[in-house]
């Protein structure tokens, strides 16, 4: 119970990619005036929660209309975060240019930066589980908070690490992903063929 | 259920949400006061084309004998090839195209923007197989209905997500569909 809490979280984290954000982090905050920045972080990390949540029940409903049985959503899971896994190690979409300059709310910082459409999927797969919905909701809690001061503190951790460190951090996330993802996978195929 | 479920996967196959960004800078170039109208001409040949496919499909289809199992397992590959597609597609690929319509007509908004392959390969497949025509036609009427308000107000969502938000809506879709086919997939072997 405790260890399925902590391996869910660490799967949320590593989903969320907040270190490999910071540095679109940064520049999307460029367009903000100093002293307001702090201020900025906080509004759209308290977005981004509220984002997840909506994520959290959202994913919950779609999979009910969706009928999709508990055996298969395992492997499915397991392609899916094998697929999220590969976006991170080989991720190549610089999304730093492509956002128009000025001063956005909630759209692009909250999400899909903080909330990225990986974290979407990852929650709708993890909320399949045996284990209670409760857990998992303090187990995604525990992701942002994580997350958040990551972000709260992304400028003095870019000068520390900057841009290649962050590269091979998010890297090195992806392959932990992969490891889950594979995981799920050979015990969605045990349960399978039971 | 059935109809829940066919209807959330066109939905995710027509992509309106993702579309918007094309849509806009398809229409860059045409009068606004012109282009609601072009948007609806070309849903309704959209619409067209779907029917036409439901009812006269499955003719080439019927030379070969498929079982279930098989329509299965292959929609749910050419499912899972869409969504992979969906889920790595660069951003903007398609909008940043040089070429400039003019006018355009049937070609690229009706196909293969709006009734694009996936979407006809999975009506074949369904069509009077697992599902009755009447329910599908249901379907499909339901679906090109959620989505043309959605087109139609384009350019107003797109001012409101921006290309990247768009795009990352088209992002959840692809992992549903992923979702959906592996569901295919595992079902059509297990039976």
């Amino acid at each position: 119970m405790f260890n399925d809490f902590f391996s869910i979280s660490i799967a949320f984290f590593l989903v969320m990619n907040a270190l490999g954000m910071i540095p679109t982090y940064l520049s999307l905050l460029q367009h903000f005036e100093k002293p307001q920045r702090r201020n900025v972080c906080l509004r759209e990390l308290l977005i981004a929660l509220g984002v997840m949540c909506v994520y959290f029940f959202l994913g919950k409903g779609l999979l009910h209309l969706l009928d999709v049985k508990p055996t298969t959503t395992e492997i499915a899971g397991g392609v899916i975060l094998l697929l999220i896994s590969i976006k991170l190690v080989f991720s190549k979409e610089d999304l730093v240019e492509k956002w128009t300059p000025g001063k956005h709310f909630i759209v692009p910082i909250a999400t899909p930066v903080m909330a990225s459409p990986s974290l979407f999927a990852t929650i709708m797969i993890f909320t399949e589980g045996e284990l209670d919905n409760g857990v998992i909701f303090l187990a995604l809690l525990l992701a942002w908070f994580v997350s958040a001061i990551i972000y709260v503190f992304a400028r003095p951790i870019y000068s520390t690490v900057n841009d290649k460190g962050l590269d091979a951090c998010q890297r090195l996330m992806g392959l932990l992903v992969g490891l889950i993802a594979v995981e799920k996978m050979l015990d969605g195929v045990q349960t399978l063929l039971r | 259920m059935m109809f829940l479920k066919l209807t959330i996967l066109f939905l995710l196959l027509v992509d309106p949400v993702g579309n918007v960004p094309f849509f806009v800078s398809v229409l860059k170039h045409v009068d606004p006061k012109r282009q609601k109208f072009i948007i609806l001409r070309e849903l309704v040949i959209a619409l067209l084309i779907m029917i036409f496919f439901l009812f006269f499909g499955e003719i080439f289809f019927r030379v070969i004998n498929i079982t279930q199992n098989t329509l299965e397992i292959t929609g749910g590959i050419i499912l899972f090839i869409i969504a992979l597609d969906m889920l790595f597609s660069k951003p903007l690929l398609a909008v940043e195209k040089k070429k400039v319509y003019k006018e355009p007509l049937i070609v690229p908004l009706a196909i293969p923007a709006t009734a694009g392959p996936a979407i006809l390969a999975v009506i074949v497949l369904y069509g009077g197989k697992e599902v009755s025509k009447g329910l599908l036609l249901l379907v499909i009427l339901l679906t090109w209905l959620i989505s043309v308000p959605i087109l139609l107000l384009a350019p107003t969502i797109k001012r409101l997500l921006g290309d990247n938000g768009a795009v990352a809506v088209e992002r959840i879709f692809g992992y549903i569909v992923v979702l959906l086919s592996v569901q295919m997939v595992a079902h059509g072997l297990l039976s």
